[in-house]
């Protein structure tokens, strides 16, 4: 009985490090992209015309540079950050998409509960206004479901700062 | 049950407890580890947003690269709300060599200044996280 007893929590422990660590690059990743998603906006456009939209759970921006093949383009594209519903097991998902189509380089980021996003204009104050905004904090907490209890998933809250870096090259 | 018997069922009973023990002290090790890995993908991005401030303010023109030193030398702990955890950054900027490699003396001509930002604080975070990154003046 002792030994069936710790065998099932050895189980039941191992299957949470896994998780844990897949989740712990999957983080990185997705903070890498969003981090890249964010300094390639406004390539080509005036400071105070790169945001469309700053919500608090959904950014859209315009830049010259065309992220589905990632080169300059002669158009402008649209570029929409937003969590979405997707098919089970996912539940939702930070999807990335341009001009209504989501990326194909990491553009739909699975294992994303929630994204809340804080503006700030070039002086770092925090703003609502898409004219001002300069950068934003995009906080974000990842889920999965734990492999032996569904009602106690595995949580963790990152926060990343990005930078309009193509408005501050244009004097912000 | 005789006697052995009964040191036979006691040993079986250190046994089974000193495995365990040590299975789950390993499993504690290697929770730290995930925790400190954790931990660390977040002071990672709290340093790479510090040092894109930087960018952000050279290149803008808000921040002259001459008052640089002047300006990104502190210490400040921060409470993050969404984390939560408290970070302790420490910005330390100087004069460098092309190399980065910090000078001597200061030099307030110099053409290249570093900024070395290192986080630290949270218990889960075992060892300070630190980024470091070289301006050049190329504006003369």
């Amino acid at each position: 009985m002792m030994m069936l007893t710790f065998q099932m929590q050895l189980q039941e422990s191992s299957s949470r490090l896994m998780y844990t660590s897949s989740m712990i690059d999957h983080m990185d990743n997705a903070a890498s992209r969003v981090n890249k998603a964010f300094s390639l906006a406004g390539v080509g456009i005036p400071p105070d015309s790169v945001c469309v939209y700053t919500g608090t759970d959904r950014v859209v921006f315009r830049s010259y540079w065309d992220s589905a093949s990632d080169t300059l383009s002669q158009t402008k594209h649209t570029v929409e950050m937003k969590i979405a519903s997707v098919e089970n097991p996912y539940g939702k998902a930070l999807i990335i998409s341009q001009d209504g189509t989501p990326l194909n380089d990491l553009g739909t980021i699975f294992y994303i509960e929630n994204m809340s996003l804080i503006y700030y204009d070039k002086n770092g104050t925090q703003t609502t206004q898409p004219a001002l905004v300069r950068s934003a904090d995009v906080l974000l907490t990842f889920r999965r479901d734990s492999p032996w209890n569904p009602n106690r998933p595995l949580r963790s809250n990152i926060q990343v700062k990005c930078f309009f870096m193509n408005s501050y090259l244009k004097g912000a | 049950m005789n006697l052995m018997e009964m040191v036979i069922a006691l040993l079986a009973v250190v046994l089974f407890t000193t495995l365990s023990l040590s299975y789950n002290q390993a499993l504690l090790r290697q929770t730290d580890y995930l925790n400190n890995a954790t931990v660390v993908v977040q002071a990672s991005q709290l340093c790479h947003a510090m040092l894109d401030e930087v960018d952000a303010k050279l290149f803008s023109g808000q921040l002259d690269i001459a008052n640089l030193v002047s300006s990104y030398n502190f210490t400040n702990n921060v409470t993050y709300p969404h984390l939560p955890e408290t970070f302790r950054i420490v910005s330390v900027a100087s004069d460098c060599d092309s190399l980065g490699r910090a000078l001597s003396s200061p030099n307030p001509n110099s053409l290249f200044k570093r900024v070395m930002v290192s986080v630290d604080g949270p218990r889960a975070l075992k060892y300070p996280y630190s980024m470091t990154r070289v301006y050049t003046k190329t504006n003369m």
